[in-house]
C-alpha cells in the first residue's frame, strides 16, 4: 500500500517526538561562532560565494523537487531497507555528509511501517538526495538547515518559526512544516536534541535523530579544529576531525620598537620563517618549532674606547655600527582555536647566532713619549658572532591567528623581549629593555 | 616532503651563516701584559708596560758574534732589563727556545778568557813582531780577551829567519762558551822537509781533512808529508760527531823548525764550565740614578723560567717571544758596591729574531 501525505507526517512527527533531549547553550555559541554570527565581524568573500551559494542551492533544491513530485514520476517502486543497521551507522559516521543514509533511514525504516505495496515515488526521493547532497557539497549551512527543516518534527516545542518548504515525496505535493523562528534556530534545537544521542544511535525508531545526531558529532568534531571549517570536500573532515599532530611553517615579518629610547626614527624592522610541529587536543593546540629571525635595525651603535696592553699602552677606538641581528629561536606555543580564528601564547627562548656591522677602528699605542697611530681598514656589512651581545634571551608575546583558507592561516603577533638588555656594552643612546614588535604572518599546516 | 624541504632550507640558512670574531687586536689585552715587579731589599719595585708610561723595548744584540736576546721595561729615566745569552755555539739546531726552566744569571766578564802577545809564543825568539787581529780589528802586539763569544783571531808573524819570512794564521776560537769544536793542532818537523801533524781533542771526529795552501792533501787523524823550505799553511779541517765542523791553522816549515806559528787554540785560557755563560741570562735595574746588577751564585739557578712562547712582532718585525718567571738573587748597588737581596716575578718580551 502507498503513505498517504498525512500519515507520512504524521510518523515524521512521531518519530521527532519520540525523544527529547536537554538543550546547551555551549553548542549553540560553538554554533554561532561557526555561523560567523559576529555583527562585527567584517564579511570576507568567502562569506558572500556561502550566501549566494546557499541561496542558488535553495533555490535549485526547490526548483527541482517540485519538478521530481510530479505525477509522471510516481511509477518507481520503493526499494525498502527494513532497517538501519550498525554497518549503515558506521558508514554515516565515517561519512557524515551522506545525507542518503538520512534520507533511507526516515523512509525505509520498519517502525515506519511502510507498505511496501503501496507505491512511493522513489524518482521523488531519490531527487531529494540528490538534492541535499549538492547542498552538502556546496555549503554546509545550507545543508544543516534543510536537514533540520525536512526533519524538525511539527508538533516539536523547538519549533521552526519560519516556514519552510520542499516537494512532497509523492504525488507532488509539499510538505510544509510550520517555522515559527528562523531556520538558524532551528537548526540549534535540533543538535541540541541530538547531541546526548550521539553516543548510541543503534536504535531502529531512532534512526532520523541518530543520523541528524552524527552529523552533529561531526560539526562538534570539526569545529574543534577550526582548520577543516572552510573545508568542503567532505571526504577531508574526517581525516581532519582525527588529526592530532601536524606540521607548519610560517613566515613573517614586523615592525617593532627600537632598541635605543633616543632614536625617535629607530623602529626595527624583522623577518622571519618558522616550521615545527603542532599538537591537538581538542580546541587546543601545542606546537614547538625552530625560526630563523633576521632584524633590520638602524643607529644601533657601540663607540667604544679600550685601553689594551701590548708593549705599551694601546688606545683602542672602535665604531661598531649594527644593521642586522640574526636570531634563531626555539617557538612555543598554546593556541585555543574559535571558529576560524586562534588566540594564544608563545614564549620563544632565542639564540642570537650573529650581527651584521659596520666596523671601523683607530688604534694609538705609545711609548714613552712616542705614539704610533694607525688605522684599521673599515669592514663593511660584516656578519660577524659578536661578544658586544648577551647570546640567550626570551620572547614572549600574544597571537592570534585567522584562517584563510584550509589549514592557511594568517597571524598577528605581539611580542616583546624580556630577560635583560639586548647589548652587553651600552651604546651610543639609552636602550629600551622592553621593545615591543608587532608582526603579521601567515603560517601552512601540514 | 614539503615539510622535509623546509628543515633543509633552514638549517642550510644558518649554516650559510658567515661567521668572524672581531677583535681588536691579536696582542691586545686588557691587563698589563709585560711587567717586572717585587722588591729590592724589601722595597717594591714596578714596572708595568702600559702602566704610568712604562712600555717594553726589545733588542737582539750580537755581541763578540754571540747574540743577547733582550727585553727592557723603561719608565721615564728608570728601566729594567732582562737579557738571556744564547748557547752552545757552533753546534747546528741549537736555539734559544730550548732553554730549560732553570736558568743561571752570568757572571761578569771579568776573567781573561784569551791572552796573546809575542812572549807567548814558544818561538818568540826567533820572531821579530807579531800583529794581531781579532774580529778583523788590528789589536797590535798583545791582546787579552774577557768578554765570552766567538773569535777568529789572526795573527801576522815575520820571523828573523835568513829569508825574513813572515806568516799569517787565523783560527776561529770560542771563548766563555761550551766548546763544542775544540781542537788544536800539534805539528812537528824532521828538519828534512818532513812534517807531520796530529790533532788533539777531547770530542769525537767524524772526520779531518788537511789542506796545504788551502790544497786538499789528505783525509786522517794524523797528516804526513813533505813541506818545502819556504813554509806553507797547514790546515785542517775537523767533522765531528755532533755536527760540527771547523778549520783551523798553523804555518809549518819543512826545513826550519824555528819557523811556524802555532795553533791560537794554545792561548785559550782555562775557565770552569760553571762560569760559562751558555744560556745565562743578566737582570739590571735603574732606578732614581741608581743601577742595580745581579750579583751571580755558582749554587744555584737564580731564575726560574714558568713560561717560553713566542708572542708577537714588534713595531720592528722581529719576533718576540714572551718569557715568564721568578728571579731571586742578589743585586749589587753600582753606587755604593753593597749587596741587597731581590725578589722579582717576571714576564717580559725578548726579542728574537
Amino acid at each position: 500500500m502507498s503513505w498517504t501525505d498525512e500519515e507520512l507526517d504524521a510518523l515524521v512527527r512521531e518519530a521527532a517526538n519520540e525523544k527529547q533531549v536537554a538543550y546547551k547553550d555551549a553548542y549553540w555559541h560553538e554554533m554561532e561562532a561557526m555561523l560567523g554570527a559576529s555583527p562585527a565581524r567584517k564579511i570576507s568573500g568567502w562569506w558572500w560565494f556561502n550566501g549566494i551559494a546557499f541561496l542558488a542551492i535553495t533555490i535549485g533544491a526547490t526548483f527541482v523537487a517540485s519538478s521530481s513530485g510530479s505525477p509522471e514520476s510516481n511509477n518507481n517502486k520503493l526499494a525498502l531497507s527494513s532497517e538501519l543497521n550498525e554497518a549503515n551507522l558506521s558508514n554515516d559516521l565515517k561519512n557524515p555528509m551522506n545525507v542518503n543514509s538520512i534520507v533511507e533511514s526516515i523512509e525505509l525504516n520498519d517502525d515506519l511501517k511502510l507498505n511496501q505495496n503501496e507505491n512511493i515515488e522513489i524518482k521523488a526521493k531519490s531527487t531529494k538526495t540528490k538534492v541535499i547532497n549538492n547542498e552538502f557539497k556546496s555549503t554546509k549551512l545550507a545543508t544543516l538547515t534543510n536537514i533540520a527543516q525536512a526533519y524538525k518534527p511539527s508538533r516539536s516545542e523547538n519549533v521552526i518559526e519560519k516556514s519552510t518548504s520542499f516537494n512532497e515525496l509523492n504525488n507532488g505535493k509539499r510538505i510544509v512544516f510550520e517555522s515559527e523562528n528562523n531556520d538558524f534556530m532551528g537548526v540549534k534545537n535540533d543538535l541540541s536534541q541530538n547531541s546526548d544521542e550521539s553516543s548510541g544511535v543503534n536504535s531502529v525508531g531512532n534512526s532520523a535523530f541518530q543520523n541528524i545526531a552524527v552529523s552533529e558529532l561531526m560539526l562538534k568534531n570539526w569545529h574543534s579544529n577550526p582548520t577543516s571549517f572552510f573545508d568542503r570536500t567532505p571526504s577531508n573532515i574526517p581525516y581532519l576531525a582525527n588529526k592530532r599532530v601536524g606540521f607548519y611553517a610560517g613566515l613573517y615579518g614586523g615592525l617593532g620598537h627600537s632598541y635605543a629610547t633616543t632614536e625617535s626614527k629607530n623602529a626595527l624592522f624583522q623577518l622571519g620563517v618558522s616550521g615545527g610541529v603542532e599538537f591537538f587536543v581538542r580546541k587546543w593546540s601545542f606546537g614547538v618549532g625552530l625560526g630563523y629571525r633576521q632584524q633590520f635595525v638602524r643607529n644601533l651603535e657601540i663607540r667604544s674606547h679600550k685601553q689594551y696592553y701590548t708593549f705599551g699602552l694601546m688606545n683602542v677606538n672602535q665604531n661598531l655600527e649594527y644593521d642586522q641581528l640574526l636570531f634563531a629561536d626555539l617557538n612555543l606555543n598554546v593556541n585555543y582555536s574559535f571558529g576560524r580564528s586562534e588566540i594564544g601564547i608563545q614564549a620563544s627562548p632565542t639564540y642570537m647566532l650573529g650581527v651584521r656591522l659596520n666596523y671601523s677602528e683607530n688604534r694609538e699605542e705609545i711609548f714613552g713619549d712616542k705614539s704610533i697611530v694607525t688605522s684599521v681598514p673599515e669592514k663593511n656589512n660584516q656578519y660577524v658572532s659578536s661578544n658586544n651581545f648577551e647570546t640567550l634571551s626570551m620572547n614572549v608575546g600574544l597571537n592570534y591567528s585567522y584562517a584563510i583558507q584550509k589549514n592557511i592561516l594568517l597571524n598577528l603577533n605581539l611580542n616583546t623581549r624580556v630577560g635583560g638588555s639586548l647589548l652587553k656594552n651600552s651604546f651610543a643612546g639609552n636602550e629600551r629593555k622592553m621593545p615591543l614588535m608587532l608582526e603579521f604572518g601567515i603560517k601552512k599546516r601540514f | 616532503m614539503t615539510k622535509y624541504s623546509f628543515l633543509v632550507l633552514f638549517l642550510l640558512t644558518l649554516v650559510g651563516c658567515k661567521k668572524e670574531e672581531v677583535t681588536p687586536d691579536s696582542l691586545a689585552n686588557e691587563l698589563p701584559v709585560f711587567m717586572i715587579m717585587g722588591n729590592i731589599d724589601g722595597e717594591p719595585v714596578n714596572f708595568q708596560a702600559g702602566v704610568n708610561g712604562a712600555y717594553l723595548s726589545t733588542h737582539s744584540v750580537i755581541t763578540a758574534g754571540v747574540e743577547r736576546f733582550s727585553g727592557r721595561i723603561v719608565q721615564g729615566e728608570n728601566y729594567s732589563e732582562f737579557g738571556l745569552y744564547n748557547g752552545n755555539l757552533l753546534l747546528p739546531n741549537s736555539n734559544i727556545t730550548q732553554v730549560g726552566t732553570k736558568i743561571s744569571l752570568s757572571s761578569p766578564p771579568n776573567v781573561a778568557l784569551f791572552n796573546l802577545n809575542k812572549e807567548l809564543l814558544n818561538n818568540y825568539s826567533n820572531i821579530e813582531s807579531i800583529d794581531i787581529k781579532v774580529n778583523g780589528k788590528p789589536y797590535g802586539k798583545a791582546v787579552t780577551i774577557y768578554e765570552p763569544g766567538i773569535y777568529e783571531i789572526c795573527v801576522d808573524v815575520h820571523f828573523l829567519d835568513a829569508q825574513q819570512s813572515s806568516a799569517t794564521i787565523c783560527n776561529t776560537i770560542v771563548l766563555g762558551y761550551k766548546d763544542f769544536g775544540a781542537f788544536k793542532i800539534q805539528h812537528s818537523t824532521s828538519g828534512s822537509g818532513q812534517v807531520q801533524a796530529l790533532i788533539i781533542t777531547a770530542g769525537q771526529i767524524a772526520n779531518v781533512d788537511w789542506f796545504v795552501d788551502n790544497v786538499y792533501v789528505s783525509s786522517g787523524n794524523n797528516f804526513s808529508g813533505a813541506i818545502s823550505e819556504s813554509g806553507h799553511v797547514l790546515m785542517a779541517e775537523v767533522s765531528f760527531a755532533n755536527g760540527v765542523l771547523i778549520k783551523r791553522q798553523v804555518f809549518v816549515n819543512g826545513f826550519d823548525e824555528s819557523v811556524f806559528v802555532e795553533d791560537m787554540m794554545n792561548f785559550k785560557l782555562s775557565l770552569a764550565e760553571t762560569l760559562m755563560r751558555d744560556f745565562k741570562a743578566d737582570f739590571s735595574i735603574f732606578r732614581n740614578g741608581i743601577l742595580y746588577t745581579h750579583v751571580p751564585s755558582v749554587a744555584q739557578p737564580e731564575v726560574i723560567i714558568t713560561g717560553f712562547s713566542y708572542y708577537g712582532l714588534n713595531t720592528s718585525g722581529k719576533e718576540v717571544y714572551k718569557l715568564t718567571g721568578t728571579i731571586s738573587t742578589q743585586m749589587k748597588n753600582n753606587t755604593t758596591s753593597s749587596i741587597v737581596n731581590a725578589q722579582f716575578n717576571v714576564a717580559i718580551g725578548i726579542e728574537i729574531p
